[in-house]
This record gives structure tokens, sequence and C-alpha cells, in this order.
């Protein structure tokens, strides 16, 4: 009992300072958020740096407080803006979730298929996104297929690197262990592979989101008359840069949240990993 | 390995002795070294259009070393990224379109110093020749293909933030239209002319060069700059810095431009070349005959010096200039779209932002 009690105080003194460890770094974050809004906001309120390079965060806040409502320059409120670009952000990552992820899981565990797709794969995957338009354009035409497309490719790398890779480390102790236990290969696949290969899978997920936002601004540029990427186009042909910002700012905080959430799913999913640790 | 730095010493010393000696046999290269230094250098940012040619023709006819200029000429493709540079301090003096204008001289400070190229001459809303806007015919009264029935609900492949908004919202308004009455999907020209083809959209946008291209391609002009009265002039600009602190310069290169202006009057067909030649190193699409319309059609009528000094005079004190009410026709529309603020159009209409004495020191 004595033991137990012991055992409890210790896993309890640890769990505090795993606690005031998330909190410090918290802490850690807003200082260091607060610190460059501040820089920014000086740079910008003693004109160190001129309005038509740089606007202040105050202004930068107005701009999406007034975006919210107002459809000027480009035609869209934000929320428009952010649907019509997170749809095809959507599209483009479920796309390349679906193909992709049991892609890159069959190429790392049956060989032969390894050999058969890898060339390919190997020279499709340094081509940057932007060279895909002029093709795309011909062949996809300018709407919501040819934009996902470019997404789609931008996301479809790191999953299938990243869950190929995570499939191919498996413990080659547990494949074993299932053969002893008389498992056929397809089994042991879906049983001992594809659980192993996850945690480096959803990795591979969160970069090709991070990619997928960050190529929005591309794909919009290709053709639009909506989207995030659009109201940056759309401020610079204007000469807002308050508009400019709140677009990158918007983006970034999307690209934020989602990832955030990927993490909650994974944890979820991966529940046994954490546990393990 | 002593061999082998021997023998890398002396390949080293005989190069670096014919180098020299076919230095020394001349004397050229001393004198150009002293001629460079006396030369004064400026940085010059032109579109790959209309309006760039002077100043490219200016560079191969040698006008800027008559006029003792070294010049670097950086060309963008369009406003935006041409002002960003202006605002990074990568260049002093050039020409540009309305875009440019509103960005260079009423958000910054730059001042209109001449007009060049009337983009309003060259540009179009193309419609395929079977589609029913087509058939529907030509109203003259409207001054576009097509009923107001037959425009609503079109996608539109054009550039926004352009005198296309311009003409398009002149159709719109004769047609009892408004902007949102079409689908104004933003893309550059040459994407927009390969999407077209390729069966996107129901109108595109092909104006300067393209223009001619799109007449090649069987397509009909159903709305256009001339059947809309659009009048927008390009215009040149300098910074006012340069203006105040080194005016002989701006007025050199300005001679410069303007008597590469004379030289395509004179000479379109070999200006025609020449322009082939400036597209082509800049990434633009044309080919001589097409060049040699668009020479034809818009840049051997950019107003003299003498015509231009008229643009920036005032009938009376307190109205506007000829320029000035040009711009201001533009920004009303673009303030009544929401794209620019009435203080924006107000900061253009700023008498400081132009400067016509050096189109009249040009005058004989």
């Amino acid at each position: 009992m004595e033991e137990r009690n012991k055992l409890e105080a210790a896993a309890g003194k640890l769990r505090f300072e795993r606690r005031r460890e998330r909190q410090k770094a918290l802490l850690l974050g807003i200082i260091s958020i607060f610190i460059f809004l501040t820089v920014w906001q000086m740079l910008c309120t003693l004109h160190i740096v001129g309005e038509n390079v740089l606007v202040s965060p105050i202004k930068v806040i107005q701009a999406i407080w007034i975006k919210a409502g107002d459809t000027r320059p480009d035609g869209n409120t934000l929320l428009q803006n952010i649907l019509s670009s997170f749809r095809l952000v959507l599209i483009g990552f479920g796309l390349a979730l679906v193909i992709g992820l049991p892609l890159g899981l069959l190429m790392g565990w049956y060989r032969p298929l390894d050999k058969f797709i890898r060339p390919i794969f190997e020279i499709i995957r340094p081509l940057p996104p932007i060279a895909w338009i002029p093709i795309v354009i011909v062949i996809l035409g300018i709407g919501t297929a040819a934009k996902s497309f470019i997404i789609f490719f931008t996301t479809f790398v790191p999953i299938v690197i990243n869950s190929y890779t995570g499939i191919r480390e498996t413990n080659q102790v547990y494949i074993n262990f299932a053969k002893t236990c008389g498992y056929s290969n397809w089994r042991i696949f879906r049983t001992v592979g594809i659980p192993s290969a996850m945690p480096l899978a959803f990795a591979g997920m969160v970069i090709a989101l991070g990619n997928g936002w960050g190529t929005l601004v591309a794909a919009e540029m290709l053709a639009s008359n909506s989207g995030l990427g659009y109201m940056i186009f759309m401020g610079r042909s204007y000469g807002r840069i308050d508009i400019i910002i709140a677009g990158m700012l918007v983006i970034g905080l999307i690209g934020l949240a989602l990832t955030a959430a990927l993490e909650l799913i994974e944890g979820y999913v991966l529940k046994w990993r954490i546990k393990e640790k | 390995m002593k061999k082998m730095k021997k023998v890398l010493a002396m390949a080293m010393a005989l190069s670096l002795g014919i180098t020299a000696g076919c230095g020394g046999g001349k004397d050229v290269p001393t004198e150009q070294t002293e001629e460079t230094t006396a030369k004064e250098k400026i940085t010059v940012s032109v579109h790959p259009s209309g309006h760039g040619l002077p100043a490219y023709v200016a560079e191969q006819n040698g006008y800027y070393e008559e006029e003792g200029l070294e010049v670097e000429t950086l060309v963008y493709i369009g406003a935006p990224p041409q002002m960003e540079a202006y605002e990074a301090g990568a260049w002093d003096i050039g020409t540009t379109g309305f875009g440019g204008i509103v960005l260079g001289v009423a958000k910054s400070s730059l001042k209109i110093i001449g007009v060049t190229i009337d983009d309003g001459t060259v540009m179009g809303l193309w419609a395929r020749p079977d589609s029913d806007i087509v058939n529907a015919g030509y109203q003259e009264e409207t001054g576009c293909y097509g009923t107001a029935e037959n425009w609503k609900d079109l996608e539109i492949l054009y550039t926004q933030g352009t005198i296309t908004d311009i003409m398009l919202t002149a159709t719109l308004e004769c047609l009892g239209l408004a902007a949102d009455d079409v689908v104004r999907t933003n893309m550059d020209s040459s994407p927009a002319f390969t999407a077209f083809q390729a069966g996107s959209g129901d109108l595109v946008q092909a104006n300067s060069s393209f223009y001619f291209n799109a007449e090649d391609a069987g397509w009909v002009p159903v709305t256009t700059g001339v059947s809309q009265e659009i009048y927008m002039p390009s215009v040149i600009v300098a910074s006012d810095k340069m203006i105040e602190e080194d005016p002989e310069t701006v007025e050199k290169w300005v001679r410069a431009y303007m008597k590469g202006v004379q030289w395509i009057k004179d000479y379109p067909e070999e200006a025609a070349e020449l322009f082939v030649e400036f597209c082509e190193e800049n990434g633009v699409a044309t080919d001589e005959a097409n060049a040699l319309k668009f020479v034809d059609a818009q840049i051997i009528k950019i107003p003299s010096p003498k015509e231009q000094t008229g643009y920036f005079k005032k009938a009376e004190e307190g109205e506007r200039t000829v320029l000035q009410e040009a711009l201001m026709k533009c920004m009303e529309t673009y303030v009544s779209m929401g794209n620019y603020t009435q203080e924006d159009a107000d900061a253009l209409m700023l008498d400081e932002n132009y400067d016509g004495s050096f189109m009249e020191g040009l005058n004989p």
C-alpha cells in the first residue's frame, strides 16, 4: 500500500512537472509572439518602414475585421474567400490522402510494386507545382479540378514518401512473430505493417497539409475569382498591403488550426503508441 | 605532382600573357573605361509592351550613348512587381500603365512627366465565332456584340486591376448590367489565351500584341476599347527625388525615349522587327506581321512633345488638364467598383504629381 502511494505521488509529481513544462512552453510562445508584434508595430508607428511596404498589425487586424463584411476590393467577403480556399485544399489533400496513403503503404510492402512505380514517382517527385500549370490549363481547364490538382500534387508526394518509409521501418521481429503465428502476408500487412507505419504517415500528412496551404496562392494564381490566394493577388494589384498581410495571416492561422486538428486525430488514432511511450 | 604544378603554372602564365597581349594591342579598353566613368548611370523600368518599345529602340540605336547615359533596363510583366521594385529603390524612371499610375503616383512618390501609347486603341474582349454572343450580331447602340441576355453569366478571363476593367464596366453599363452579372475570372494574358484556346471561359481579354493573335485565331472582338471610346494613356514616370536632384538626367532619358518614338514613326517595319525581338527577350510571343499591325495601330500614335505639352496644361485655373481628366474618368470607375478609394482618386489628381516641363523642354 505504501509502495503504491509512493508510486502515485511520483506519478503526480511527474504530471505536475509535465504540466509546468507545457505552461512554460506556452508562456514562451506567447512572449515571442508579443515581442514580434510589438517590434512590427514599432517599425510602423515610428515610420522606420513606410506604409507602402508594411502596415501595422493593428491595421491588419482592422482589415480582417472589415473584410468580414465588406467585399472590397476583391469582390468577396473574407468568409467567402476562406470557404473557397478551404474547398480547394480539402479536395486536393483528400485526393492525395485517398490515393497516396495506400500507394505508399503498398509500395513499401510489396517490392515488385515498388520497383514498378518508383521510377515514375521519382521523375514526378521533384517537379515544382507551378511547373504543372501550363499542362493543367490545357488538360483540366481553369476550374476547381485544375486548382485542386496543383494542391493534390504538392500534398501527394510527402504522403507517399512518409507512408512508404513508415511501413519499410516495420520491426522485423513483429513480422517474424506474425509469420510464426501463421498469418498470411496480407494479414501481416494489415495488422502489423499499417499500424507501425502510421506515426510516420501522420507526420507526412501534417507536412502535406502545410504544403497544401502553401501552394494555395500558386493554385489560385492559375485563374480564380475567389479564395485567399486570389484576395492576396487583388490586394497586390490594388496596392492594399493590409489585404495582402491579412490574407497571409489568415492562411497561416488556418494552416496552424488544421495541423493542430490533425495532431489531435493522430493522438486519438495512435493512442496505443502514446501509451507505449 | 610538382611537374603537374609546373605545367599548370605555365598554362596560367601563358593564358595571362595572351589576355594581356590582346588588350595591349589596342588602346580601346582604356578609352572605354574613361568613357564609361563619364556616363551618367540610371536604372529604367518598362513593360514588354508598346510603351516599352521606344526605350528598347533607344537602347538598340545608341540614343542613350548619344545622350551620355549608361542605362540599365528592368522589364516587368505588370504594374504590381514594377511598383514593388520601385518601393525597393530598384529604378528611378520608366513607363507604366494605369495600374502603375495608381500604385506609383497616387500611392507613392512617382511623378508623371510624359504620355506614351493609348492603351484603349488595341484592346478587346474576344469570343469564339460560333458563340451565341457573336451570332446575336453587333449592336450599334451599345458598341458591342450581343444583348444583355447574351452577356449575363458569361465567364470572362482577364487580368483584373487593368484597363480591361474599364472597358468591361463601360460595356456592361451600356447593356444595363453590373459587374456581378458576369463571372470575372482573374488570369494573366498569356495563360488566359491558352485556356481560352483549350475551351475554358466564354470571353477572353486580348490586348496589345495579343489583340492580333486573337484575330489570327479567328475569334471575334465582342467589345473593344475603340467601340467603348476608352482613352487611357500609358505614361512616362520619374521619382520625385530624381526630378529634384538630377533633372538633367531625366531630361536626357526623356529625349532618348522620344527619339525612339520618332524612329518608330519613321521606320515602322524595322520597329516591328525590334518589337518582336523585345517581346521574345521577355517571354512574350508575337510575330512580325502582328507586331507591325500593333506598331501601326498603337505605337506610332504616341503624341509628339509639342502635342504632349497640351496634355499638362489647364484651360483655366482650378480645372483639370486633359491628362488628369482621362485618368480621373478611369479612376471613377474603379472607385465605384470598390477597388480604389476616393482618397486614392484625390491623391492622383494632385497637381504636384504632374510635370510637363520635360516635354516642354523638348519643343524646338
